[in-house]
């Protein structure tokens, strides 16, 4: 069974969307494009115990906080959902549930020919969906799973309930939950889930209540709380008659499963000693939480061992785990599921990805949109993995994505706005600040390829390049309109040509005198008398002897803002205007016009809307 | 348990397809109920395979459930899927009816909304408007279900390989039955699952809806079935002659004999307060000899050839009559078979009424184009007389024009307007009891016979068990807006699920019914009533192909008691088949 298309409506900070999934997806995206909305928003449909949890959505769940329209009417909170791939067993039990899915066209067979079923690529889908909506009545929320199809004679769907869940095998694991609740016994911990899928939980429920029931507490007669329970039994003697209130003692109290879940955990030696020998055991969420996150990573592959065609959804598997094993997760998940989903920010779990299986995703005036990302220009399959820690998955995961045209600029440009920012920072910003990725493209004829496929999935992007030919530089301004031409050929050129003169013999003299200017250059040594062309042509050739290792960077970051060179002042000045156009001053108001309003009418009064509770963050 | 006979344990251990034949009470239902027990413990199925038990009554399900309980072990329960034909179609049909045709959602014609549609088509035309109704309205004729399920299964390969999948074994009680649509699905079905086919070729009383008796040769060359023949075994009536009784009419040769419990009793003529008192004295006596069986849940069946006979015998129990010797028959409580159609269009009526709308002309077009449907459709696919009809047409066309002619016409048509405006006049209490009994004596105080039917009608609503139910539903829309905003939708899904939910009401105590209804069912004793003048099992100016019939179905009542049967027909002019 596998997720082949979601649709949202105004849940968190969707208003709508829809996404088609591959057979395993990472999701990617800058903070708050909604991956974990949608993770949570698959659960809300085929998660077996989320709508146990009370109350299912609350008010920070509608998109903006509006869970009533301007009418008052309720705003309904949807999710849809097909599932296809579905197994035999899974076709009998949904048998009257199911429709039919078209792989290639991505879409349900919506009618006649009954044909159509039999076509190639044609699969049997399941529908399902989730409602949520403010009841006025109840003063309450709410919120159901349904199966969409069919539709009942009297308009109303049939409930999509547990038992249909469990069946389909969603798993969920949230970042936070993964730690502290593994090995408890909550519904829907990893621990819980085993012991059902092995049904023993009924004879472990039974047989821990049992010895609960029995336990003595505190019946040491030196510990005085037996004497103090026979006064009181004396005492209410005097009011009752005596078979009242008999014989009261000490027992554990709240014996039901619902308490017992709180309270019992897993406990793990700790490697501390006790005077006896013995070994100090604590709760398991009290070990390391990269020994926690292992021990939850060989539950998984236990559960997906117990329950075939598992969907497993994973919020950031990277945390607080090693490389290697975080590749190891990514591998061994995919290999035991049907579907498998990861949020990550890791190169590590990416990199086990294909480009079509790296679902980027954008979200803007609340529309959620997604695109598989595809292999990047001029990038072979082979060279993918390596090309793709290195030059590209920052750029995937940032909003923004700024193109360069060798490594000194890729160096250069991040280390002149942090310094720009150290000493402006009301005028700058940094570009972690403004989510913006560098990429090298490596040389200037890969500008333009690259601006067209970060275009593509949804970015906004930028890029500067050195001094070109008429014909190039229309093709590179084409295809990415905030680009910036630098007024020389090269990048050392505009730094050599464009950096204040006492800037460039500050930083000189400061290499010799650190004893880092290189022997083979030392007929050229810089001195402080030098002559500003020597001192160009010496630095030009130590840039040139050290490319690469960000020794522009670092004569930048030393610079004033009026030592730097004027291009990257001003570049640097402008995309900050485009990621954060500056304020429109407020017009002067106008003197209102006479209205049109009846005398009498009472004046307008604007009501603040009970509705608007501030969006969930 | 009792012994099995040869027979029987060879068709516990056969495989592939099984033809299983048998008069009524030799055990079939019992031994299909039996081998899916067996076929269950295999343990040869996949998960979520279950074995489907089709049948024709709802009745039959809820009596095979009852019997399944008993054989098949709680394990497998789930493992036992029962429905009716229809049920199984409309299944499939509501989930992937949409691949038969674009356009709205399917919804059930139900029978009394359909009888009043097809009224005024040609029978020669009815199947091309069914079909043109699913096809253009997306409204579905119960008559379809199996011929639309065939296609549907039948081009959809991937769908039935699902459906097929399910139910690896099939069960088809009263094979003899099914019409050519029902056997077609079959076919398809039988292309990858097993059957199971129970059938008594002398039980066929379903002609008038296409049964067919080559049907069961028909399975023979087809699935080249496992043949057992249970013809002599008797298991429903063992130890009395009940079985042997109805083998022997069909041949005649119980004119001759006499049978052990089996009795048939003339009674003299009766007029007036004594007509019907005989069947209601044996009633008394039969009643006494099963309570003093000391049987806890016994049941006694009183059968007779005729709808309008069977209300009659009904009001009969139900009041309280004086003898001459100053002594009381009591009223007796029991329940009626009733066919649905007419009560159903005449709660609908009520109900619009109850809801009423804003203005008395709207309340008066609504409440005639309710009354056209009672009068088309009361008497379900029975023909409609011709004055009715007429009278349909020009009321249909008075709410449009706003004229009618002719002064019976016109009375009709001025009655619905004074009900509509006494209803608009009308303080609701807000007890649905109240206000639906106010309506309705509304309608049956009106001076127009049709209006007055439609009250009549209401009457028997109290026997379709829909009571408490609608009750409560009621209250629930009173309390919510005041009003009875949505009644009629709520009445009519009410009287809907009706036709569907597998009710597992037993059959105790006495019931009064129709021969054709009593099919499938069993009761430890029967009475047979037959009038004197209305309602015989012979009609008068009956066919040879009629008498042939009444036969059959005068069979199947016989052999539904368990323990005895008793045949009331009058001294005056007894039954020929007697």
């Amino acid at each position: 069974m596998r997720i082949s298309r979601i649709k949202i409506e105004n849940f968190r900070g969707i208003k709508s969307g829809e996404l088609l999934f591959p057979k395993y997806a990472a999701l990617v995206g800058d903070n708050n494009s909604g991956k974990s909305t949608v993770l949570e928003a698959i659960d809300l449909c085929l998660g077996p115990e989320r709508l146990s949890k009370h109350p299912v959505i609350d008010e920070h769940d509608f998109y903006a906080g509006r869970y009533l329209d301007k009418e008052e009417n309720s705003v309904e909170i949807k999710v849809e959902i097909i599932v296809t791939d579905l197994s035999d067993e899974q076709k009998r039990f949904f048998r009257n549930h199911i429709e039919w899915w078209n792989d290639a066209e991505k879409s349900l067979l919506a009618g006649p020919p009954p044909e159509g079923t039999d076509a190639a690529n044609v699969l049997a889908a399941l529908r399902v969906g989730f409602r949520g909506l403010y009841n006025a009545e109840e003063d309450d929320f709410e919120g159901s799973t349904y199966f969409l199809s069919p539709v009942r004679d009297d308009g109303e769907l049939d409930a999509f309930r547990v038992f249909d869940k469990r069946m389909c095998g969603f798993l969920f694991l949230r970042t936070l939950r993964t730690g502290s609740r593994a090995l408890s016994l909550e519904r829907g911990s990893l621990l819980d889930i085993i012991l059902r899928l092995q049904e023993k939980r009924l004879q472990m429920w039974e047989e821990v209540l049992d010895q609960l029931r029995k336990l003595p507490v505190a019946e040491k007669k030196e510990l005085g709380i037996t004497d103090l329970l026979g006064s009181i039994q004396e005492a209410v003697r005097a009011f009752v008659p005596a078979d009242w209130a008999k014989n009261p003692h000490m027992r554990v109290s709240d014996l039901t499963r619902e308490s017992l879940r709180r309270v019992l955990t897993v406990f793990m030696a700790t490697g501390a000693k006790l005077e006896n020998g013995s070994e100090y055991a604590a709760p398991f969420q009290h070990q390391g939480t990269g020994t926690v996150n292992t021990l939850v990573l060989a539950m998984l592959s236990l559960i997906a061992e117990l329950k075939q065609n598992v969907i497993f959804a994973m919020e950031e598997p990277e945390i607080a785990i090693p490389p290697h094993a975080q590749k190891r997760i990514v591998e061994s998940v995919c290999k035991k599921s049907a579907q498998a989903f990861f949020t990550s920010h890791s190169p590590y779990v990416l990199g086990e990805f294909k480009p079509s299986q790296i679902l980027v995703l954008k979200r803007e005036d609340g529309i959620l949109t997604g695109i598989n990302a595809e292999y990047p220009p001029a990038v072979k399959p082979k060279n993918y993995r390596m090309e793709f820690r290195g030059r590209f998955c920052e750029a995937l995961l940032a909003r923004r994505v700024l193109i360069l045209e060798g490594r000194t600029e890729y160096d250069a440009f991040p280390a002149a706005a942090r310094r720009l920012n150290e000493l402006h920072p009301d005028e700058f910003k940094t570009f972690e600040a403004m989510g913006i990725a560098t990429v090298n493209a490596q040389t200037d004829s890969q500008v333009a390829p690259l601006g067209d496929y970060f275009k593509k999935i949804g970015k906004t992007v930028f890029a500067v390049f050195d001094k070109q030919e008429a014909a190039q530089k229309v093709a590179i301004e084409a295809a990415i309109p905030d680009s910036f031409e630098s007024p020389e050929k090269g990048f050392e050129k505009l730094i050599l040509n464009q950096t204040a003169e006492a800037a460039l013999r500050r930083y000189a003299l400061a290499l010799v005198s650190d004893g880092e200017w290189p022997a083979h250059l030392a007929a050229k040594t810089p001195t402080a008398a030098m002559a500003t062309n020597d001192l160009r042509n010496a630095l030009n050739e130590y840039l040139s002897w050290s490319k690469g290792e960000g020794t522009a960077a670092d004569l930048l970051g030393q610079c004033t803002k009026d030592e730097m060179p004027a291009f990257l002042v001003e570049t640097l000045k402008q995309i900050k205007e485009l990621v954060e156009p500056a304020p429109i001053p407020p017009v002067p108001p106008v003197p209102a016009a006479p209205t049109a309003t009846a005398p009498g009418a009472p004046p307008a009064v604007e009501i603040p809307s009970t509705a608007a509770t501030p969006a969930a963050s | 348990m009792m012994d099995l006979s040869p027979g029987k344990q060879k068709l516990l251990a056969a495989a592939g397809n099984i033809l299983a034949l048998g008069g009524p009470g030799s055990g079939k239902t019992f031994i299909a109920l039996l081998k899916a027990g067996c076929e269950l413990r295999l343990e040869t199925f996949l998960p979520r395979q279950q074995i489907l038990f089709l049948s024709f009554a709802r009745a039959t399900i809820a009596r095979v459930a009852q019997q399944a309980k008993a054989l098949v072990s709680v394990e497998h329960r789930y493992s036992l899927d029962m429905n009716t034909y229809h049920g199984f179609a409309w299944n499939i049909l509501r989930s992937h009816g949409y691949l038969l045709r674009a356009g709205n959602q399917i919804r059930l014609l139900p029978p009394p909304e359909a009888a009043a549609r097809l009224a005024e088509i040609d029978p020669a035309n009815r199947e091309a408007e069914k079909m043109r109704l699913f096809q253009e309205d997306g409204l579905l004729h119960f008559d379809l279900f199996a011929s639309l399920t065939g296609t549907l299964l039948e081009k959809s390969t991937a769908l039935a390989k699902i459906i097929c999948d399910s139910y690896p074994i099939i069960i088809l009680d009263e094979f003899q039955d099914t019409n050519a649509h029902e056997w077609k699905l079959i076919q398809l079905l039988g292309k990858h699952s097993r059957l199971i086919a129970l059938a008594d070729a002398d039980q066929r009383i379903y002609e008038f809806r296409g049964a067919d008796p080559k049907r069961i040769g028909e399975f023979i060359e087809l699935f080249n079935p496992a043949k057992f023949d249970f013809g002599e075994e008797n298991n429903r009536s063992n130890g009395t002659d009940i079985a042997i009784f109805g083998n022997d009419l069909l041949t005649g040769a119980n004119k001759a004999k006499t049978y052990q419990n089996v009795v048939i009793l003339k009674y003299p003529i009766r007029q007036g307060n004594g007509l019907h008192l005989d069947v209601k004295l044996e009633c008394f006596r039969a009643a006494k000899r099963l309570r003093d069986t000391g049987k806890k849940d016994w049941s006694l069946a009183i059968l007779v050839p005729s709808r309008q006979l069977m209300l009659d015998v009904s009001d009969v129990l139900s009041a309280e009559q004086s003898l001459a010797n100053d002594k009381k028959f009591p009223a007796l409580s029991h329940e009626v078979a009733l066919e649905t159609n007419g009560p159903a269009l005449a709660a609908v009526i009520i109900a619009g009424l109850l809801e009423g709308t804003a203005t008395k002309t709207e309340t008066a077009h609504r409440m005639i184009s309710g009354l056209c449907g009672h009068m088309r459709g009361r008497k379900g696919n029975e023909p409609v007389a011709q004055g009715e009809l007429q009278l349909a047409g020009a009321l249909g066309n008075f709410v449009v024009t706003g004229s009618i002619r002719g002064s019976k016409r016109k009375l009709v048509a001025d009655e619905c307007l004074r009900v509509a405006a006494a209803r608009q006049e009308m303080q609701l209490s807000g007890d649905p009891t109240d206000d639906w009994l106010a309506i309705r004596k509304l309608l049956a105080d009106s001076s127009a016979q049709a209006i007055q039917k439609v009250a009549e009608d209401a009457r028997y609503l109290r026997l379709l068990h829909k009571g408490a139910f609608l009750g409560s539903q009621l209250s629930e829309l009173w309390r919510k807006h005041g009003d009875y905003n949505g009644a009629t939708a709520l009445v009519q899904g009410a009287l809907l699920q009706e036709h569907f939910a597998a009710s597992t009401k037993l059959w105790t105590g006495i019931h009064v019914m129709t021969i054709h209804k009593s099919k499938g069912k069993e009761f430890d004793e029967v009475i047979i009533y037959e009038g004197s003048y209305q309602g015989r099992i012979i009609r008068a100016n009956a066919s040879e192909r009629d008498i042939a019939q009444a036969r059959l179905a005068l069979r199947v009542a016989v052999t539904r008691a368990m323990k005895r049967t008793t045949i009331l027909t009058p001294a005056r002019d007894a039954c020929a088949f007697l």
